[in-house]
């Protein structure tokens, strides 16, 4: 017998047999009753959705799972993110062969530009201080501001970032990866720019030198980090707070030839003539781009039953679906909150097998209704709940 | 009570003179069967589920039908018509420790309509129906094909064995016994017949 949540249909069905002296050679009829009783509540009352892992192919087509009714979401797992793809009415199916490699993985893991204020905090930041969002960039005031962010990194990396440098004299931690045991940072101290390990560059040159103030492009590659959290602005520990301006972050996970970095610095030099972010990076390089607009899109065809996908490569995504709430083989499982109404159900099904008077089936019908509602109070979604379904509706990011 | 004991316990009870050997035993058995049969069918209109403690159990193995998803098992012996859907099979169970499976007794009609059911994608209740000689089974799991099943079946008298234990229905020994000697009472023995009477030529 099931004495956790959840309890299979059939079982639910030999409980109701048996309680009520029901003969075996009745028992399919109630099954059958049953399963359309479960369909039915899974589809409007008990929520019921589904996970499937579906490999999209190199065609971008796949057939929607047969239980499939309506779809919740199609997502990428990344990081221990998922990354929903954008839902769209329609696809051109003739740009969906292949995919331009350049564009699917260009080695991205973070970028953060400092855009704006709100976008930071949604995008899990905090901010200590008050430092100020201005003009595409970030400014701490070298007393007390600082900011944060969650971070997932243990490798070697390679850390470009546009810093409008304010103060090169004094000890500033820039960034700073060792909170919670981690390692990694860089600082700014007597005109020089500072790493725990790695290869600097400064406006494209292999050096550290830092001793003019203003826009400076640093990189710095084959740089050791393991972090949860980047702190940016401040030492884990101490009071070296970071003067000066932070345009824009990006972390690599690979290192970057002299090439990438010449033609980076070129990059940001349009960019600071044009003083404008639109240039810095295409907006569609990457789904694990934080804040980077989303241009993988789905488009489901229902009288087909598949779902096209544009812009990935052949991988997992994850599916999210409502279900129909029935295994089509094996087992299907029911909420065990769900077996009263099913009984109710079963009850008002069996007044019409037994051809009993209409008064008796309305009774019976009441019931079920009376479970119905008693289901359905276990589905209200608490407030915290409600802000969960609000921020899930916001993990796309179309702006920026 | 023993079977032959029974049939004896019968014959005792019929008049004396046999000289024709109307009294053949196995007319005596088929007398109590039509008896005990009766009495099966008033205990199924009444209690059915009584009946399952007078079924003789039998291993049987399955055979597949070609490729299909059907089963057949072939009965050891006929059955006593019941009149409910398990019919003289009372309980079928696969063979060996497999609980969670039930059989669903069905009619003919609703196994055929059964494939195309929500119920048919559940695992572990397999339905059946009876034919004369054979029940048959819609996708059973490789388990119970495997292992075959168990079939609990209520048999004619006629097939027990001599020194088999007849289980009667309780408190109907004295009605079996009466409605057998009834069925056997309209032969008349051959000496008391009477051969005076005036024949036309």
């Amino acid at each position: 017998m099931d004495t956790n949540a959840l309890i299979k249909i059939q079982d639910i069905v030999d409980r109701y047999a048996f309680k009520r002296k029901i003969p075996l050679d009745d028992w399919n009829l109630y099954l059958e009753h049953a399963t359309d009783c479960v369909r039915e509540l899974s589809i409007h009352h008990m929520n019921a959705f589904r996970t499937a892992k579906v490999n999209s192919v190199a065609s971008g087509i796949f057939d929607m799972p047969k239980d499939l009714i309506d779809i919740i979401s199609l997502s990428i797992p990344y990081n221990g993110e998922l990354w929903t793809l954008t839902p769209k009415g329609s696809l051109d199916i003739t740009t969906m062969q292949g995919y331009p490699s350049a564009e699917v993985d260009d080695g991205l893991l973070f970028y953060e530009n400092f855009l704006d204020r709100e976008l930071f905090i949604r995008r899990g930041g905090s901010i200590g201080g008050g430092p100020t969002f201005s003009s595409s960039y970030i400014t701490f005031d070298g007393t007390d501001d600082y900011a944060s962010i969650p971070i997932n990194l243990n490798g070697t990396y390679t850390l470009v970032m546009k810093l409008n440098v304010e103060d090169y004299t004094n000890q500033q931690y820039v960034i700073d990866f060792r909170n919670n045991g981690g390692t990694g940072y860089i600082t700014l101290d007597a005109a020089d720019i500072g790493a725990s390990s790695g290869t600097r560059y400064v406006d494209g040159v292999a050096t550290s030198v830092v001793d003019t103030l203003g826009g400076h492009y640093i990189v710095i590659t084959g740089m050791s980090v393991i972090s949860d959290t980047m702190l940016i602005g401040k030492p884990y520990t101490g009071a070296q707070y970071y003067d000066g301006g932070v345009d824009y972050i990006k972390i690599y996970d690979y290192e970057w030839s002299t090439t990438e970095i010449t033609a980076g610095n070129t990059a940001d030099a349009a960019i600071a003539a044009t003083d404008t972010e639109t240039l810095l990076e295409p907006r569609t390089t990457d789904y694990g781009a934080r804040g980077g607009n989303n241009l993988y899109y789905f488009s489901p065809n229902w009288k087909q039953r598949k779902i096209y996908i544009n812009g990935i490569p052949t991988e997992t995504v994850i599916l999210q679906y409502v279900s129909s709430g029935l295994n089509l083989t094996g087992d299907s499982y029911v909420p065990i909150q769900a077996q009263s109404s099913v009984e109710r159900y079963l009850n008002w099904m069996r007044a019409e097998i037994d051809g009993l008077g209409l008064t008796e089936r309305r009774d019976r019908e009441r019931l079920y209704d009376k479970e119905i509602e008693m289901l359905r109070r276990t589905h209200i979604p608490s407030a915290s709940e409600f802000k969960d379904i609000l921020l899930y509706l916001m993990t796309q990011v179309p702006i920026r | 009570m023993q079977k032959n004991h029974l049939r004896d316990y019968i014959k005792n009870h019929l008049p004396k003179v046999d000289k024709t050997n109307k009294y053949h035993p196995v007319l005596i058995e088929h007398a109590i069967e039509k008896a005990i049969n009766g009495v099966f069918t008033e205990i199924a209109l009444k209690n059915p589920h009584e009946l399952d403690q007078y079924t003789k159990e039998y291993s049987i193995a399955l055979v597949q039908d070609g490729t299909s998803l059907n089963y057949t098992a072939t009965l050891t012996h006929p059955y006593i018509p019941i009149p409910d859907k398990r019919n003289g099979v009372r309980f079928i169970e696969a063979q060996g420790d497999y609980a969670e499976i039930l059989f669903m007794p069905m009619t003919q009609k609703e196994f055929y309509l059964y494939p195309n059911t929500n119920a048919s994608k559940v695992s572990d209740r397999i339905p059946y129906y009876l034919d004369r000689t054979k029940v048959y089974f819609y996708s059973p799991s490789s388990a119970v094909t495997t292992a075959g099943v168990v079939i609990h079946q209520l048999i004619p008298f006629t097939v027990y064995s001599d020194t088999d234990n007849v289980v009667i229905p309780d408190g109907m020994d004295g009605v079996v016994v009466k409605m057998a000697l009834e069925h056997l009472g309209i032969i008349q023995p051959v000496d008391l017949a009477d051969d005076n009477k005036d024949r036309q030529v």
